[in-house]
C-alpha cells in the first residue's frame, strides 16, 4: 500500500502549457495527490523548422514568406514546484476546509536561435536604420517566464486522510504567467513572451478501468499587451487570447512502468500588430531621382488567429520510491500561424520628414502574408521531452499518518 | 528659423528626451524586514518565495519632488511595470557545535542565498520614446545573486521582553541580466558588500520587533547602461529599517515597518553617450519630442522646462539641421535617498509555512539627476568644433539612481522543507 501511494504521489502535475516549449500533458495532472511537495525537472528539444502557414498548410520552413529555409531551434529546461495541501481545516472555512488545494510554480530556461533565411536578413546591415532593421539579432537564451498557479479540487479530494481510492476528481486551476523570461526586442524567437497572461482551466481525472488513468482539461488564457513587441514589432503587441485543451490516457503495463497517449491543442484569437517597422519580404523602393525609400504604413493590423493540435506518446518509469522518469514525444497534427498584409508607403527623398514641405509620400503597395513572429508562429515540428520528478513526501510539513490514497 | 531659435528648440528637446525611468527594485526591497526576520530560528532548511509587483507612475527628482513618469510629454497612464520573483534558501545550524571554539560553539549560524527573476518594462508612449535613442525600454531575466552568512547573538530575557541580535554580511554577485542598451535591467553589473547588525525582540509574546542597520559598499560599474545614465561610480549606501508586528493568534500577524536609505555622497557618471539614433535632427524632431502626445498645435510643453516650439518652425525642417554629441562626463548627482512605509498581514500554517501579503508606500525620496552637456555641431559625430553647447538635466536610471514614488505589493511564501 505504501509503495502504491508513493507512486501515485510521484505522478507529475504539469498542467499548463508554457511558452518555451509547450509542456506535454502528463498522467495524473488532475489527480489530487497526497499532500506533499513535489519537484520536477523537464528538458525538451524542438527543431522548430516547420510551421503551419495561415492557410493551415504545413511548410518546410518556419518563415514561409521568405525564400529559403528558416528555423528557430529551441532547447528548454523547466523546473516545476508543486504543492498539494489542505487549507483552514481547523477553522472549518467553508469550501476551503473540505478539500485539497494545489500551488504550483513553473520556471524554465531556454536557448533559442534563428537560422537560415531570416537570420541572413537579420545580419544584413544595409537595411534602413530608421526601421530598426539594422540591429537585429539571432540568438536569445535565458530564463523563461514564471508561472504561478493555485487550484482547488472541486470534487474527488474530500476525506483525503482516509480515502482508499480516487475514481474521479475535478480540478479548478487558476494561474498567472509573469513575463520574467528573456525577451530580446531585436530577436524573432525568445524564451519569454514579455506579456503577462492569466489562465483558468478545469481538469478532470478518471480511472476508467484497472490500471488506466484518464486526464482531460480545457481552459482559457487572457494576454495583456506586450509593451515591447519584438523584431520590428512583427510580434503581436496584443496576442489573441487562447482556448486550450488536453486529454491523456495512460495504462500500467508493469508495477513500475506506464505508457500513455495524449492529444492537446490551442485555438488563439486574432493577434494584433502595432506599427510594424519593416517586413522581411518587402519589395525594394522604386528607383527615382532623388532616391526614395519605403516604410510600412503605421497602423494596427490583425492576422486570422492561430491554432495547433498535437498528439503524442509518453512512457513513465519509477526509480525507487521517490523518482519518476518520463519520456514524451509530441507531434503536431494541424495548425495555423499568424500572417497579415502590410501596406507600404514610398517616400521621396529618402528619409525626409513626412508632412514637411518637399517630402512626397505615395502608396507603395501592400506586402502580402507577412509572417507574424513570436507567439504567432505555430510549429509543425516534433518535440521530445524528458521529465524527472522527485517526491519530497514524508519530509514535508504534512503528516502522512493514516493516509490511504492510491 | 534663426540659429538662436533652433538652439532653443534643441535645448528643449534635450531637456525632455529622457524620461524619468524607474529603478530596478532589488537591494532596497530584498532586505526590508518581515515578521521575525532576525529572530533565532530552529535549525533547518527554509525556502522562501516572494513575489513583488509594482506599477511605477512617479519617481523622485533631485529636489525630492514627485515627477510623473514621462510627464508632460506622454499621456497619463503609462508607467514602468515591474515584477520581481525572489527565491531564498536559508540554512540555520551550528557547524561549530562540537568544537571548542568559544562563542561560535554555542551560537547558531546561518547562511542564505537569494536569487531572483524579474520583469521590468516601460509601457506605451514611454517605450516608444526610448526607441528614439536606440535603447530598449525594458529587460527581463535573472537578477543578481545575493549570498549572506551570519551569526546569532545570545538571547536575552528581561521581564516580558525576549531579544537577540545578529551580525551578517551580504555579498551581491552581479550575475543578473544586464543589457547596456536597456533603460531597465534586472541585474546591476556592480558588486556590493553589505555588513549589517540586526535585532529581534518579543514583548509579552505579542509584539515582534525586528530592526537592522546596514552599510552597503558598492563597486564600480564599468559598463553603464542606457547611454551612460546608470552611474559608473556608485555611492555607498546606508540603511536603517524597523518592523513591528502584532500577533493576533498563533496563525495571524499584522505588521508595519519603516525603512530609510541614503547614499553617502554623490553617484558619479563618467560615460554618458545617450543620444538620438537618427541624426541630423531637424526642428521637426524637436516638435515631435515636445508636443507629441500632448497636442499638435504647439506651445504645449506644459511645464516651464524651456521655450516652446511653435508649429510653424516644425513645418520647415529643410533648414537648420544639427548633430548632437554628449560630453561623456564626469558628472555627479546629489545622491539618492528613499523612505518606505510598509504594512502587511501574515498567516502561519502549522509552524512550517508562512503566507504574507504586504504593501509598501514611499514616503519621501530623492532621485538622481545630472546636467549633461551636449555639443551642437554641423558634422556627424561632432568631428568639427561644436558651434554651441546645450545643457540638459537628465535622470539617472536603474537601481543605483532612480527612486520610485509609487507603492509596490508583495506576496511571500515561506516554507520549511525539512522539519528540524
Amino acid at each position: 500500500m505504501r509503495r502504491t501511494r508513493i507512486y501515485w504521489s510521484a505522478l507529475a502535475l504539469v498542467a499548463s502549457p508554457v511558452w518555451a516549449g509547450d509542456a506535454v500533458p502528463q498522467l495524473g495532472r488532475n489527480l489530487p495527490l497526497y499532500p506533499a511537495f513535489y519537484a520536477e525537472a523537464t528538458a525538451s528539444v524542438d527543431s522548430r523548422d516547420k510551421v503551419f502557414d495561415a492557410a493551415g498548410k504545413e511548410r518546410d520552413t518556419a518563415q514561409p514568406s521568405l525564400p529559403g529555409k528558416t528555423s528557430f531551434p529551441e532547447q528548454c529546461a523547466e523546473a516545476n514546484l508543486i504543492w498539494t495541501f489542505p487549507m483552514f481545516e481547523a477553522a472549518k472555512v467553508p469550501f476551503f476546509a473540505s478539500r485539497l488545494h494545489t500551488a504550483r510554480i513553473h520556471l524554465g530556461y531556454a536557448q533559442t536561435k534563428t537560422k537560415g533565411a531570416l537570420a541572413d536578413f537579420a545580419r544584413d546591415t544595409s537595411d534602413d536604420s530608421r526601421t530598426q532593421a539594422d540591429s537585429l539579432e539571432t540568438k536569445s537564451s535565458g530564463v523563461s517566464d514564471l508561472t504561478l498557479e493555485f487550484g482547488s479540487w472541486l470534487a474527488g479530494s474530500g476525506n483525503w486522510r482516509e480515502r482508499k481510492d480516487t475514481p474521479y476528481a475535478l480540478l479548478l486551476l487558476n494561474g498567472v504567467t509573469l513575463p520574467t523570461g528573456i525577451y530580446g526586442r531585436d530577436t524573432p524567437a525568445n524564451p519569454g513572451r514579455n506579456t503577462t497572461s492569466f489562465h483558468s482551466q478545469l481538469g478532470l481525472y478518471a480511472r476508467p478501468w484497472a490500471g488506466a488513468h484518464l486526464d482531460a482539461g480545457a481552459g482559457y488564457r487572457v494576454y495583456l499587451k506586450n509593451q515591447d513587441a519584438a523584431f520590428g514589432l512583427l510580434a503581436p503587441a496584443n496576442q489573441g487570447n487562447d482556448f486550450f485543451w488536453d486529454v491523456s490516457l495512460a495504462q500500467r503495463l508493469a508495477p513500475s512502468l506506464y505508457v500513455g497517449a495524449f492529444a492537446d491543442g490551442r485555438i488563439g484569437e486574432k493577434n494584433a500588430y502595432e506599427n510594424p517597422r519593416f517586413a522581411p519580404n518587402a519589395a525594394p523602393p522604386p528607383t527615382t531621382t532623388p532616391p526614395s525609400d519605403n516604410y510600412p504604413r503605421p497602423g494596427l493590423y490583425y492576422d486570422d488567429g492561430t491554432r495547433l493540435t498535437r498528439v503524442g506518446a509518453s512512457a513513465y518509469g519509477f526509480i525507487g520510491q521517490r523518482w519518476k522518469l518520463g519520456l514524451h514525444y509530441a507531434m503536431p497534427l494541424s495548425g495555423k500561424s499568424g500572417e497579415f498584409d502590410l501596406p507600404y508607403n514610398n517616400r521621396q527623398p529618402a528619409g525626409c520628414t513626412v508632412g514637411a514641405t518637399g517630402c512626397m509620400v505615395t502608396d507603395g503597395g501592400t506586402v502580402q502574408n507577412v509572417d507574424g513572429q513570436g507567439p504567432a508562429r505555430v510549429f509543425a515540428s516534433a518535440q521530445f521531452t524528458l521529465s524527472l520528478q522527485f517526491n519530497f513526501g514524508q519530509g514535508d510539513s504534512y503528516t502522512c499518518i493514516g493516509c490511504r490514497q492510491q | 528659423m534663426t540659429t538662436t531659435k533652433a538652439y532653443a528648440a534643441m535645448r528643449t528637446l534635450l531637456a525632455t528626451l529622457l524620461l524619468s525611468f524607474a529603478a530596478s527594485a532589488n537591494a532596497g526591497i530584498v532586505f526590508t524586514p518581515h515578521v521575525s526576520e532576525y529572530g533565532i530560528l530552529p535549525a533547518g532548511m527554509y525556502a522562501e518565495y516572494t513575489l513583488i509587483g509594482t506599477e511605477i507612475e512617479a519617481i523622485y527628482d533631485k529636489n525630492g519632488d514627485k515627477v510623473r513618469l514621462g510627464a508632460p510629454f506622454v499621456p497619463v497612464g503609462d508607467s514602468t511595470d515591474a515584477v520581481l520573483g525572489l527565491f531564498k534558501a536559508l540554512w540555520v545550524g551550528n557547524v561549530f557545535r562540537d568544537s571548542d571554539i568559544p562563542y561560535l560553539n554555542n551560537h547558531a549560524q546561518f547562511c542564505r542565498a537569494i536569487g531572483s527573476v524579474g520583469y521590468q518594462q516601460n509601457t506605451g508612449a514611454i517605450a516608444n520614446r526610448v526607441r528614439l535613442f536606440n535603447q530598449r525600454p525594458g529587460s527581463n531575466g535573472f537578477g543578481d545573486l545575493f549570498g549572506l552568512c551570519g551569526i546569532y547573538g545570545s538571547e536575552h530575557r528581561l521581564g516580558p521582553i525576549k531579544a537577540n541580535g545578529l551580525f551578517a554580511t551580504t555579498v551581491k554577485f552581479p550575475i543578473g541580466r544586464y543589457d547596456t542598451r536597456a533603460a531597465l535591467n534586472t541585474g546591476t553589473n556592480y558588486w556590493s558588500v553589505i555588513p549589517q547588525l540586526a535585532f529581534h525582540a518579543e514583548v509579552y509574546g505579542r509584539f515582534y520587533i525586528d530592526g537592522t542597520v546596514a552599510y552597503q559598499y558598492n563597486g564600480d560599474n564599468d559598463k553603464p547602461a542606457f547611454g551612460g545614465l546608470t552611474p559608473t561610480r556608485i555611492a555607498d549606501l546606508y540603511n536603517a529599517e524597523i518592523n513591528v508586528a502584532y500577533k493576533f493568534s498563533e496563525h495571524w500577524f499584522a505588521d508595519v515597518g519603516y525603512s530609510f536609505r541614503e547614499t553617502l555622497g554623490p553617484n558619479k557618471y563618467d560615460k554618458v553617450t545617450i543620444n538620438f539614433e537618427d541624426q541630423p535632427l531637424s526642428p521637426q524632431s524637436a516638435c515631435d519630442n515636445t508636443n507629441n502626445g500632448i497636442s499638435n498645435t504647439g506651445n504645449m510643453l506644459g511645464i516651464a522646462l524651456g521655450p516652446t516650439v511653435p508649429q510653424q518652425l516644425c513645418d520647415n525642417p529643410g533648414t537648420d539641421q544639427f548633430y548632437l554629441n554628449p560630453r561623456a562626463g564626469p558628472y555627479a548627482d546629489n545622491g539618492v535617498m528613499g523612505t518606505l512605509l510598509t504594512a502587511g498581514v501574515s498567516y502561519v500554517y502549522r509552524a512550517s509555512t508562512v503566507v504574507q501579503a504586504r504593501v509598501a508606500k514611499p514616503i519621501a525620496g530623492r532621485g538622481s539627476q545630472i546636467d549633461v552637456v551636449f555639443d551642437v555641431c554641423a558634422t556627424e559625430g561632432c568631428t568639427t568644433p561644436p558651434t554651441s553647447q546645450v545643457t540638459s538635466r537628465l535622470f539617472g536610471v536603474q537601481e543605483a539612481a532612480a527612486v520610485s514614488a509609487s507603492p509596490y505589493f508583495e506576496l511571500r511564501l515561506v516554507h520549511l522543507f525539512w522539519a528540524p
